[in-house]
């Protein structure tokens, strides 16, 4: 009592003017084209990717999330871009301000060339109905819908409000609705029958200029943006205005576009930038996002996957953390500094305390308007709040560092300073819990548990308490955060004994080593699963399942591992606060979304278990330099970067990535283009690729790109997936499947069938030289036998006997004649022993054998052998025949024939042709001379064998005849 | 009052030029059909079909910028022969049942027609031939000079479009689609 005297009454309630900051989402910028400032945004669009394109002044930029790249459009003209749509079959439309339509599908780029002409007008909105026809606004020719092969043109003549056509919508894709300059026109087209009716300013609509028409959350209806009246909410079933008309003053110029989020509208104009409409407080703020960041004409807006918005203005692209991501910083002249303890209670009241004081604003319009102080001490001596806790009676206990605990009536203003308590009067409270009748306090001195019976309605009142320390069992005194889950169970954090739990009566302490390896603990939360999660001065996040501890950390993608402050979303998310900024993750994914410098948090440092979560699921967190609001969404705070291939290069040309992949074993050099939307920190996104066919496993880059020339012939498989977290486990896997053929002479049937041709080759080769190594034996083979026969007719005692007693008939009488006949036979001798030893002679060298043995035999014989030589003197040189032939067969003709003065031996021998003939008549001797019968079959097998033509043997009865045929070459 | 009916006076000399030419509508800019061709072909290399006529109606309000033309199907002559002619008139175009092909509706550009110049223009209107009727944005060249216009068109007609049915046999030496092209010189009305 003696306290509350000397501070009096200090509290009071006073509505506050002091200057804070604006509330800001945090923000920037991105230059389509540094170089060319004359440029102007006109148009965004989302694609299927979640890619931004921005259709400009300059034709159309892709902002994947690195640089705004240029697409190159064929054509010398400039082209002015004035509308943008993505249609079901991802075709690109683009309009232009002169009625140009370009088409880009697939890395091609075509314009829109209908028998009917294009519009002479600029093309302000595309839009695609249910039956896939593209339908087209223009500035002044009205709508133009084109089926793909005839362009239907719907104007004033047929009804429509006017031809200025601003925007397109089509709620269902059959009734497209136009916003004109005359109002809103319903269109229903089919088979040439137009229906057409509108809503216009005698229908109410506050102005007739309509500039855009937008979805909107609530069914039916969309949001019309108009001229100079600002927004509505119409609703298109019933064709009436249901919400906000400010018809009368709407002081921020001409609505260009509309984005409708949980919270907020908000709205893109011509002259105030972009401003905001509060859904939950019915107000508009121009002070919102109006910062020297956003210029004044907001041309488009979008919104990416992540949440963010993005603005299209002259020449840049604007964009801020939409309305997921709030700040109220401190600046010049305002005090949001040090904000140690935040509270957002059941009755929508952020209780929360700058610089050492007290205020409380509403969470719904949290501004400087809605402000309000209280003082719990004299305003020079400020003290430093730390936690606050409101009990069943709706009292708020407010924990002070070294100022002990109060109770306090927030709408009286009336408090206590709680004495009763030693521990709580003189002690440093961390940290208020409770359930019901009972509030947990923590100090560092030990626990207290205050029960709260029905006297304690009066503030006055004292409270029955119980105080616990390491004497009871509780590990530590030192206590940072303290939760009691939905079993009841008191849970604290403390510093040096890990966790500890209060159940039964009984105090667990878990720092067991293996079981919690964790000493210093700092905040703890209960998620949806009713699981219980602690956070660590240095060793990340631990969930506990009733079972085990399980550690999460870098791994899993936690960007830090000392977390200062948890909270549970609606989502089943973990919100970890850490000094780099918030780590959202999600257990079931495993994946973690980190908001961090890039969304804004720069010096921001948060304070320890300074969060809260409204009762609209929104978190608010107290940091050194401000406060953050976080709206968890499910779908931005799980979104990851997902991989997509760009383009697909053959020898650095882009290529169609169609359904078949197949090239030749030439086209083998390929590069990958590829990226992930990530505008929050495209910096951060990394990739793994892994090409199956060539390589065994995933390889991170940095890089955007990737080449592999000269790719042997085979199957692949491209990956690529994308994380910005190091975590790629759960990323969604973009892939290129293709083949290159093999070339012909590494196929296996070429292969087989060369080595099939080879052998039989090998085979003829090998069977040839047999052959011819056989005949080469056997000509061999016949010379010797043709030397033998020659020998043995050389040493053929009859031929000699017969030849010297012709020698002896006529060495008496002609000794002269004798001489010759001895030359002669010597002549012979030594011609058959030269020649028998080659293969063939010319046929001169035969005759001159031939004509020393006729001599011989003309000695003997006398008139009864008759030889006529008749040959062509120019064959004589010029061709050959086997040595001895004719030698032969005229010693045969002698041999077997009767040569006598009566029947005497005629020999012919004469050329004919390509042949040499020799006959002679026939008088078959009585007494057959010996005869091996070896010498004509020797001729025979010489002839085949050297010239592969036969001898031809005739005998008539009375003539036999031998033609041999003439060799020309050797 | 001397000096209110003077006032009076002076009033309604200077409004009553511009009372009389209010009520009174400006007589409009009407051209009419002079001279005329208008041939069709079957738009294939060999010109199956190929006929003309001279005998194109039609008229254009300058100011209006709206039009009507019409074109008697028996009037078209120059068949490749007397039989091709019989069959168009007895068995495609059915010309004793639907006697004439017309297009008639506005000229999207909004160009002062009234001026002398040349125009590319789109003339969007409906299309009847053989009594089947199609909304048709067709393409031509306006020139106006000295109160005469030209006007010069090409485009195609679907037969399937229209309902037009030839024998199978016959179908498949023909093109599905003819080709038009019309010249027409107007004067003012």
């Amino acid at each position: 009592m003696k306290n509350q005297k000397i501070y009096a009454i200090f509290f009071f309630l006073l509505p506050l003017c002091i200057n804070v900051a604006a509330q800001q989402p945090f923000s920037k910028k991105i230059d389509i084209e540094e170089e060319n400032l004359t440029i102007k945004n006109n148009v965004l669009l989302k694609d299927r990717n979640g890619f931004l394109w921005v259709g400009t002044s300059e034709g159309i930029f892709k902002y994947n999330s690195t640089i705004p790249e240029k697409i190159f459009i064929p054509g010398a003209q400039k082209n002015y871009i004035a509308a943008l749509y993505e249609d079901r079959d991802g075709t690109i439309w683009a309009g232009c301000k002169d009625g140009k339509i370009i088409l880009l599908k697939n890395h091609t780029i075509t314009f829109l060339n209908p028998k009917e002409g294009l519009p002479k007008v600029a093309i302000t909105s595309i839009y695609e109905d249910a039956k896939k026809r593209l339908w087209f606004a223009t500035a002044g020719e009205g709508i133009y819908c084109y089926d793909s092969t005839r362009l239907y043109n719907i104007n004033t003549a047929d009804g429509l409000s006017d031809n200025n056509v601003n925007c397109l919508y089509s709620p269902d894709g059959k009734q497209i609705i136009a916003g004109t300059d005359r109002g809103l026109s319903f269109i229903t087209f089919d088979k040439s029958k137009k229906n057409i009716h509108f809503f216009c300013s005698k229908n109410g609509l506050p102005d007739n200029i309509v500039r855009s028409i937008v979805p909107a959350r609530q069914r039916n209806t969309v949001w019309i943006g108009m001229q100079s009246k600002g927004i509505l909410l119409f609703n298109f079933m019933h064709e009436q205005i249901e919400g906000i008309t400010m018809a009368k003053s709407w002081p921020y110029s001409q609505v260009n576009d509309i984005i409708e989020l949980k919270n907020e509208t908000v709205i893109a104009t011509e002259e105030y930038g972009i401003i905001c409409y509060n859904k939950k407080d019915s107000n508009f703020s121009d002070k919102v996002l109006r910062d020297t960041v956003f210029p004044k004409r907001i041309a488009d807006l979008q919104m990416d996957n992540e949440g963010n918005i993005w603005a299209a203005s002259e020449n840049k692209l604007v964009s801020f953390t939409g309305e997921y991501l709030r700040y109220w910083y401190s600046g010049k002249g305002t005090n949001f500094t040090k904000v140690h303890a935040l509270f957002a209670d059941d009755e929508k009241k952020l209780w929360f305390t700058p610089d050492f004081r007290l205020y409380e604003s509403s969470t719904d319009k949290f501004s400087k308007e809605d402000l309000r102080s209280y003082d719990l001490t004299p305003p020079k001596d400020h003290v430093d709040i730390t936690c606050f806790y409101k009990d069943k009676f709706g009292y708020l206990w407010v924990g002070t560092m070294g100022e002990g605990l109060f109770r306090m009536n927030t709408i009286t203003g009336k408090w206590r300073r709680i004495n009763e308590n030693p521990i709580a009067y003189y002690g440093n409270i961390l940290s208020i819990a409770g359930n019901d009748n009972q509030v947990w306090i923590s100090t560092l001195n030990g626990v207290a548990k205050f029960n709260l019976s029905e006297r304690n309605y009066d503030l006055a009142e004292k409270i029955n308490y119980t105080n616990y320390n390491k004497k009871d069992g509780l590990g530590s005194d030192y206590i940072y955060h303290i939760l009691i889950d939905s079993k009841k169970r008191v849970w604290f954090a403390t510093d040096g004994a890990g966790v500890a739990v209060f159940d039964n009566n009984l105090f667990i302490n878990f720092y067991t080593g293996k079981l919690f390896p964790s000493k210093v603990t700092y905040s703890l939360t209960e998620d949806k699963k009713k699981h219980i999660w602690i956070s660590t001065y240095n060793d990340g996040l631990f969930m506990y399942d009733e079972k085990k501890f399980i550690q999460y950390g870098i791994k899993n993608g936690l960007t830090d591992l000392a977390i200062t402050s948890i909270a549970a979303d609606e989502y089943n998310n973990i919100i970890a606060v850490n000094k780099k900024g918030i780590d959202v993750f999600n257990p079931e994914k495993n994946i973690v979304q980190h908001y961090g410098s890039e969304s804004g948090f720069t010096e921001l440092q948060p304070n320890l278990n300074s969060i809260t979560k409204d009762i609209n699921g929104d978190l608010w967190i107290g940091t050194e330099n401000g406060i953050v609001r976080f709206s968890s969404q499910q779908s931005f705070s799980t979104y990851t970067p997902v991989a997509v291939i760009e383009s697909v290069s053959l020898f650095n040309k882009p290529i169609i990535m169609g359904h078949e992949n197949g090239f030749n074993y030439n086209e083998n050099s390929f590069s990958f283009k590829f990226a992930a939307a990530y505008y929050k920190a495209p910096e951060k996104v990394k990739f793994q690729y892994w090409l199956e066919g060539y390589s065994k496993k995933w390889e991170t880059t940095g890089d955007r790109m990737i080449n592999f020339p000269q790719l042997r012939a085979g199957k692949y498989k491209m990956k690529i997936r994308a994380s910005a977290s190091d975590n790629f486990e759960a990323s969604p896997v973009a892939f290129y499947a293709f083949t290159i053929s093999k070339s012909f002479w590494t196929t296996w049937w070429f292969r087989i069938s060369t080595l099939l041709i080879a052998v039989v080759l090998i085979y003829l080769f090998f069977k040839q030289r047999v052959k011819s190594i056989r005949k080469k034996e056997q000509i061999e083979r016949e010379r010797f036998q043709l030397q033998y026969d020659a020998l043995k007719n050389q040493v053929n005692p009859h031929f000699l006997f017969n030849s010297f007693n012709a020698l002896m008939n006529i060495v008496e009488d002609n000794p002269k004649e004798a001489g010759v006949l001895i030359k002669h036979l010597s002549q012979f001798y030594r011609k058959m022993t030269a020649y028998s030893q080659k293969e063939l002679i010319t046929l001169e060298e035969e005759l001159g054998l031939l004509n020393s043995y006729l001599y011989i035999q003309q000695k003997r014989y006398g008139n009864a052998l008759q030889v006529a030589i008749n040959i062509n003197p120019a064959l004589k040189k010029s061709t050959f025949i086997p040595p001895l032939v004719l030698q032969l067969l005229a010693e045969n003709a002698v041999k077997h024939n009767t040569v006598s003065k009566f029947k005497p031996l005629q020999i012919n021998i004469f050329s004919e042709e390509d042949m040499i003939i020799m006959q002679n008549n026939i008088n078959i001797k009585m007494e057959k001379e010996e005869s091996e019968g070896v010498g004509l079959q020797n001729i025979k097998n010489r002839y085949k064998l050297l010239t592969n033509k036969e001898i031809v043997l005739e005998e008539t009865g009375e003539m036999f005849v031998v033609k041999l045929p003439l060799i020309h070459s050797n | 009052m001397i000096s209110w009916i003077k006032s009076l006076t002076v009033a309604l000399l200077f409004f009553l030029p511009g009372i009389i030419t209010a009520g009174v509508k400006p007589t409009a800019l009407i051209y009419t059909v002079k001279k005329s061709l208008i041939s069709f072909h079957s738009n294939t290399k060999s010109e199956l079909i190929k006929a003309s006529s001279a005998e194109l109606k039609g008229i254009i309000d300058a100011e209006q910028r709206t039009f009507a033309f019409s074109v008697l199907m028996k009037s078209f002559d120059g068949f490749n022969s007397p039989l091709q002619k019989e069959h168009f008139n007895e068995n495609y175009m059915e010309s004793d049942k639907f006697a004439t092909a017309s297009f008639s509706g506005h000229i999207i550009e909004e160009d002062d027609f009234t001026k002398d110049g040349i125009y590319n223009i789109r003339a969007k209107g409906k299309f009847n031939i053989h009594g089947v009727e199609q909304e048709r944005i067709l393409q031509g060249d306006l020139l106006v000079k000295n109160g005469l216009i030209k006007l010069n068109c090409i485009f195609t007609v679907l037969l399937s479009e229209h309902d037009i049915k030839i024998p199978r046999i016959v179908h498949e030496k023909l093109a599905s689609e003819i080709k038009v092209v019309v010249s027409a010189d107007f004067i003012k009305k």
